[in-house]
């Protein structure tokens, strides 16, 4: 492997010299060669590397169009093959640092080539990017151009080489609070009782396990039930005896998808929970336990309840990170909008 | 033997001397015994004939591991260490002899042993010990030299299996710890525990130290996920105060076989290293003032009943700090939230020990229930990173074939004990 | 789940026993159930006492649908045990 490290630079239209707000709807198009402040950043870059192509895009047209725009961006930043992209800086830009973080993220998941960019450290695209794309903070505005491709430029090439971009105080990116394992020389019993002492010493101390933050989504609804269409899905992997299927009894992201039985209840010995996250004969003995029929098929005749979905989804929880919960909540949703579901009960081990 | 039942200790005084044997190496031989070299020579006949009256439908096949073998250890359950009393009481009380409250007198143990019980009932996910190669460095089990004791019972029922095997491999670790004492020499090294000063024989002057405890949680939710406090189900445990050295001492066995890597085996438990760390500080820089062992229920109520006992205990106590462990994940770390938050109300200052389930990329959010006063936690690493294992000569243990000698790429969850939250290992996650 | 679904705008209930992480992950809806091998259902309790409080507790549940919830408040813990 020798030879420069081929670099795509992205821009917005305003960095891209088309044109100012009224050009921000411009489709992607490519330039060869660095553009505008990709001057800047080629001469941080030196010998070491080459801006093959400059791609632009109107900063509307992103995000109004994100779908299309990051299909076509994508296409011309592969036809390049590049070994790493640089999007912005954007500094303190909304959209064009929603824009620098979205196609970074793009790339570097679907093309597999690693995308850094720079961004304030206060511009939200870092909360929502920081974790696909190499984020290096800088200031506020473009007056600091030259010092932020400056900083951006060796991590670039570090990326470009495939080297380990190093932790991020060494690495000049923010930490995109992704886990990664090390070695500690000392046993984790050690450091608890560590760090318990310096806690009733007063003394300054760090947790190893950073707090979560969780979105919130504002409640959907209310509906009225007696109208609805209401679907169930289930966690704990509720599957016909004998598992057809072979749905995997932890941490999958497969999703099942069963009729449910014409009667009035769940009948015995039918089913069958396959997480292998709980003990799992009540459900066995009696899988009312785990999807309620008996329960909702007397809520719909007496009308409490306006139909039910004649099908249930059931995912398998048992130790699924939530990245996989997700993707199999998205499938999940899709089917059960598609099909005019209304209203939905989740029951959950 | 009858239990002899002399003048009782003060809490203070009581002592619990821990006498170890080092063994070098392990070999099948007619008798069981341990040579003036430190071979401890086993006969397999008579240790897995160890069940066969109570339970006849059980075979047991017997394999000798040693560190550094291109062995993979499959279907792991549970991993004792060796040990036998001479005098009072039993290794593992309400298990190979009567409930006698443990943590006093002299127990001798196999130092660098294991007997590491190996099955599939229904449920269990399968858990490996890797003796050599990369793998390794995840398992405390790879540096041991390892009784494997491989059960199989067809048609057998859940509950009689799971008991047969737990009580076959204490039976075992007590026969082999049993060689310790017949083999006329004194351990090579003797550990004391006690709290009061060795020299003065009181409790250490409080002074300014603070009071600390350890908060150890259990999980008893049902088949293959118990836990057992003097041979008994810890199901409908109220919040228990041992002595540290009970602890140690073979009150707790594990019952729990769902994902290896968060297990917290028998093994363990008597070699608690919270309540060892705990220890190495007693009386320069804490008070060590006991173990609350909690249940984690399995309904959110019942969590939240036992965590306000366990902080109020803790408050009565005295205690200015605790340590809290919990044992596997998802709901559990529900169980280890509340017992901080209400810790903290109380004015307890915490540290807890867990691990993580961040994702395969590390990217996912590393807790699946937290709390705002959990400030001060250790990582035990992240049960979803993937581990690339060379392919292995042999494999051992249950199911052992050729499918399992292949190489492979396994999630960490996969691994004995790799993110042991009692603090065992050195493995954690940071922040990148 | 439950938040994917109201992503979609429709309303979702959840039925579980780890009520507090059912609210740390920001379900909006959510009902207690009766033990983690057993969210609607209770084998300690007689038969026809099980079929009742599963009844209770579904109806519980559907009621939801029909409100505007605090951010993932519980409803009150449901028949003991």
């Amino acid at each position: 492997m020798g030879g420069p490290v081929r670099v795509v630079h992205y821009l917005n239209q305003f960095f891209g010299q088309i044109g100012g707000e009224e050009r921000a709807g411009v489709a992607p198009n490519l330039r060869p060669g660095p553009v505008g402040p990709g001057l800047a950043l080629q001469a941080a870059l030196g010998k070491e590397a080459t801006i093959c192509a400059t791609v632009i895009c109107g900063d509307n047209y992103l995000a109004e169009r994100e779908r299309e725009a990051l299909a076509e961006i994508g296409r011309l930043v592969a036809q390049e093959k590049p070994d790493v992209l640089v999007a912005g800086p954007a500094f303190s830009s909304g959209r064009y640092g929603m824009a620098c973080g979205a196609v970074g993220s793009f790339v570097a998941r679907s093309l597999g080539i690693p995308a850094v960019t720079g961004l304030h450290p206060e511009n939200p695209a870092v909360g929502m990017y920081r974790k696909r794309v190499f984020i290096v903070p800088t200031g506020p505005t473009a007056a600091k151009m030259v010092d932020a491709v400056r900083a951006i430029a060796p991590l670039a090439l570090r990326l470009g080489r495939g080297e380990d971009p190093g932790a991020p105080e060494h690495g000049g990116y923010l930490p995109r609070g992704i886990r990664a394992h090390r070695w500690s020389d000392r046993s984790a019993a050690e450091r608890a009782a560590d760090l318990l002492l310096a806690r009733l010493a007063g003394a300054p101390f760090e947790s190893e396990v950073p707090l979560p933050t969780y979105d919130r989504v504002p409640p959907a609804g209310p509906v009225d039930p007696r109208a609805a269409l209401v679907g169930i899905v289930v966690e704990g992997g509720l599957v016909p005896a004998g598992n057809p299927d072979r749905l995997e009894s932890a941490r999958t992201g497969r999703v099942g998808l069963y009729s449910l039985p014409a009667g009035d209840r769940m009948p015995a010995g039918q089913y069958e929970a396959v997480s292998g996250g709980f003990d799992r004969r009540h459900v066995g003995a009696d899988p009312n336990r785990l999807l309620p029929l008996d329960a909702l098929r007397r809520l719909q005749w007496s009308g409490a309840i306006g139909r039910l979905y004649p099908h249930y989804h059931t995912v398998v929880g048992n130790g699924a990170d939530t990245a996989t919960v997700d993707q199999s909540a998205r499938e999940i949703v899709a089917a059960l909008r598609d099909a005019g579901v209304q209203a939905a009960i989740l029951t959950a081990t | 033997m009858t239990p002899q039942f002399g003048a009782m200790s003060s809490v203070e005084q009581l002592a619990l001397h821990v006498g170890r044997f080092p063994v070098r190496a392990a070999q099948a031989a007619d008798r069981t015994e341990l040579t003036g070299n430190g071979v401890l020579r086993i006969a397999p006949s008579e240790l897995c004939a160890l069940v066969q009256a109570e339970f006849p439908a059980l075979h047991v096949s017997l394999d000798l591991v040693h560190p550094g073998d291109p062995v993979r250890i499959v279907h792991a359950l549970d991993a004792i260490e060796p040990r036998f009393k001479p005098e009072a009481g039993c290794a593992f009380p309400g298990w190979t002899g009567p409930v006698v409250p443990a943590g006093e007198g002299t127990v001798l143990a196999l130092d660098g042993v294991a007997v590491i019980v190996s099955g599939r009932p229904a449920g269990a996910q399968p858990a490996q010990v890797e003796m050599s190669g990369p793998g390794a460095a995840y398992s405390p089990f790879a540096a041991t030299i390892n009784v494997v004791l491989t059960c199989e019972a067809p048609g057998m029922s859940p509950a009689d299996f799971d008991r047969a095997v737990r009580l076959l491999g204490l039976r075992v670790a007590e026969r082999l710890g049993r060689a310790a004492a017949e083999c006329g020499r004194p351990p090579a090294h003797t550990e004391t525990f006690r709290l009061a000063d060795a020299r003065t024989g009181q409790a250490p002057p409080a002074g300014d130290l603070p009071a600390a405890g350890y908060v150890l949680y259990v999980q008893s939710q049902g088949l293959l996920r118990d836990t057992f406090l003097y041979g008994r189900s810890a199901a409908q445990l109220l919040p228990a105060l041992l002595h540290p050295n009970e602890v140690l001492d073979g009150a707790l066995v594990s019952g729990n076989y769902v994902i290896g890597c968060q297990k917290n085996p028998t093994y363990l438990h008597a070699n608690n290293p919270v309540v060892g760390e705990l220890y190495r500080r007693h009386g320069r820089e804490l008070i060590f003032r006991g173990v609350i062992v909690a249940n984690e229920e399995s309904g959110f109520a019942g969590k939240q009943a036992v965590a306000r006992r366990v902080a109020r205990m803790a408050g009565l106590l005295g205690w200015g700090g605790a340590v809290v462990t919990k044992e596997g994940g998802g709901n559990a770390d529900s169980d280890l939230m509340l017992a901080c938050r209400y810790l903290e109300a109380m004015g307890i200052r915490t540290a807890l020990i867990t691990n993580e389930v961040a994702g395969q990329d590390g990217a996912s959010q590393p807790l699946v229930d937290f709390t705002p006063e959990a400030v001060a936690m250790v990582s035990a690493g992240n049960i979803d990173a993937e581990v690339d294992l060379p392919p292995a000569e042999r494999a051992v243990g249950a199911g052992a074939g050729a499918d399992w000698q292949k190489a492979m790429r396994v999630p960490l969850a996969r691994l004995y004990c790799a993110t042991n939250q009692f603090g065992w290992g050195r493995l954690r996650a940071v922040s990148v | 789940m439950a938040k994917e679904l109201e992503r979609a705008r429709i309303p979702a209930v959840l039925i579980c026993t780890m009520v507090s992480v059912a609210r740390a992950v920001g379900a909006n809806r959510v009902v207690p159930g009766s033990g983690i091998p057993h969210p609607c259902g209770n084998p300690d309790l007689s038969p026809e006492a099980e079929e009742r409080a599963r009844l209770s507790l579904v109806e519980q549940a559907v009621a939801l649908l029909a409100t505007v919830p605090e951010h993932g408040e519980p409803v009150a813990e449901t028949v003991a045990g």
